[in-house]
């Protein structure tokens, strides 16, 4: 049944509520027992106003913060995309990358995204270069392994049938394993997305990139304006939301719609 | 048509010491005419499957040799049309898209495919639908949109396994008769895979009893019976009992083993 409008309001305002709640709590009992200001959502609500009315923040505005981290994040992604679908569709092409390959993307995704820091700076020096790569980095592999997962647990039945009805190798590929991977796929993008997300934030907080959400998070608390730390944690899970409920989930629904079948086919 | 010629099909087993060859199909030699409806009943586990995937090449014989028309069968082809138990129309193409796509793969140029697809999807009744996703479609026009896809190509041999039989007993009656129709208007070779006596006394030119290995053929019973037939008539109830006799001889079901099908 779907849910009626009351519902879903109250979906979202429930969570919302209680992680406010508990925020003030912590900013009350921290205030009364350490004696240090921590920010109230109040406070931090207030300052995300300012923020928004163009106040500066480390030297910029919020808007060109949150323009300079998404530009990152998204240059960074799509390469990691592009590499980890290619990578991906390769490998399960030729046996022999494969088996000289496989372990990589496993290890990959064994190393937390900010034991790139050295490398991305040996690398790339301080700067964009150093973030984009630790970006793209963390997402590659995700995505890359459910490509493979994805082709791999193609039902044997829709090969055969394309098979019967004449599909070379070529058009196998792209017309039948590549399609019925696509639901696997999305949730290689979906976690490669939470991965960079989180990693660019961190990456512009040690790497030093002179601008950004993260960056401004580092600069906010060494002039202790925590408020405004606090602020850019918020636009930071907004932007997550927006992302997944703006393009993941959307993508997810659409497929999934019309891949039920095979899903349920698969499940047996 | 098809020539099964001493075919042998297993796999090996290493269970405790040493290594054993479990055969699902061993030592078959068979020939199906041209034009006929065969229908092949048996118990589940004796290879009826294995059978339908050798003569479609999904599997090659360990030993032996499966002859199309003299020739032998290397690899799946649009002449031998495939339904599976399971329509597995794909998910992420319409109702036409999956029709057209045997055509185009057969270099059918666009919009002739499509003028085709559609005219095959009418004679098989989903006419209405060619604009369908497949996962909005009811079990039975799922195999209707299966049986158009292999017709659309025109093979000479249909193989069908177990078609209809996860479907509502009408819709299953309503698609034997579309079958049977369709095979008149152009008789082809047809393997048919069952477990349901009804069926086959209702189909068949000739019934095969299948067992398990190694005296796979039990019992091949030809079919004189005229067309068209009708489900309640005595000589089809008759021989469903005949069938039926035959197929009590044999254990209702085999042990489960790993199928490399």
């Amino acid at each position: 049944m779907r849910p009626t409008w009351k519902q879903r309001l109250w979906r979202m305002i429930g969570p919302t509520l209680l992680i406010v709640a508990l925020w003030q709590i912590t900013a009350w009992g921290v205030t009364s027992l350490r004696g240090v200001p921590f920010p109230t959502p109040l406070v931090t609500l207030q300052r995300l106003m300012e923020l928004f009315a163009n106040q500066p923040l480390a030297g910029y505005s919020l808007y060109h913060h949150m323009a300079v981290s998404l530009t990152r994040w998204l240059d960074a992604f799509a390469l990691a995309t592009l590499c980890g679908i290619s990578y991906g569709l390769l490998s399960s092409r030729w046996n022999g990358l494969h088996t000289l390959t496989a372990p990589i993307p496993q290890l990959l995704l064994l190393i937390p995204g900010l034991a790139w820091i050295p490398v991305a700076i040996l690398i790339f020096g301080i700067g964009e270069g150093a973030t984009r790569f630790m970006i793209a980095m963390t997402a590659f592999a995700p995505i890359a392994l459910a490509t493979i997962n994805g082709i791999k647990g193609v039902n044997i039945h829709y090969i055969r049938a394309a098979q019967m009805l004449g599909a070379t190798p070529t058009t196998l590929f792209f017309q039948v394993l590549l399609p019925s991977a696509l639901p696997a796929l999305i949730s290689g993008l979906r976690i490669g997305l939470g991965n960079s997300w989180r990693v660019l934030v961190a990456a512009e907080m040690v790497v030093g990139t002179g601008s950004g959400l993260g960056f401004s998070i580092i600069e906010a608390r060494w002039s202790l304006d925590y408020p405004s730390a606090l602020a850019c944690v918020v636009i930071i899970c907004l932007i997550g939301l927006i992302l997944e409920y703006g393009l993941i989930r959307p993508l997810e629904k659409r497929t999934l719609e019309r891949w039920m079948v095979q899903r349920r086919s698969n499940d047996v | 048509m098809f020539e099964f010629d001493h075919v042998s099909l297993g796999y090996p087993t290493s269970r405790n010491a040493g290594t054993k060859y479990l055969p699902i199909i061993d030592n078959l030699t068979l020939s199906l005419t041209g034009g006929e409806f065969v229908c092949v009943l048996g118990p589940s586990g004796c290879g009826k499957t294995t059978l339908l995937n050798l003569a479609a090449g999904f599997l090659t014989p360990d030993q032996g040799q499966v002859r199309f028309d003299g020739r032998e069968i290397n690899g799946p082809s649009p002449q031998r049309g495939v339904v599976f138990q399971d329509a597995t129309l794909f998910p992420w193409r319409t109702v036409l898209g999956n029709v057209m796509f045997g055509l185009r793969r057969q270099g059918v140029d666009r919009h002739q495919a499509r003028l085709q697809a559609i005219t095959i999807l009418t004679q098989v009744g989903l006419g209405e639908h060619i604009d369908a996703w497949p996962v909005t479609l009811s079990g039975g026009m799922r195999q209707r949109a299966a049986l158009a896809r292999i017709l659309a190509l025109n093979p000479k041999a249909l193989l069908l396994d177990e078609p209809f039989s996860a479907l509502d007993a009408n819709s299953r009656e309503h698609l034997q008769d579309t079958l049977l129709d369709l095979w008149q208007k152009r008789p082809r070779t047809v393997l048919y895979i069952t477990h349901s006596v009804e069926e086959a006394a209702y189909l068949a030119d000739r019934v095969l009893i299948f067992g398990p290995a190694p005296n796979h053929l039990c019992a091949d019973l030809p079919v004189t019976l005229p067309r068209p037939r009708y489900r309640s008539s005595t000589e089809v109830q008759n021989l469903a009992r005949t069938l039926r006799q035959h197929l009590n001889q044999l254990p209702c079901c085999l042990k489960p083993s790993k199928d490399p099908s």
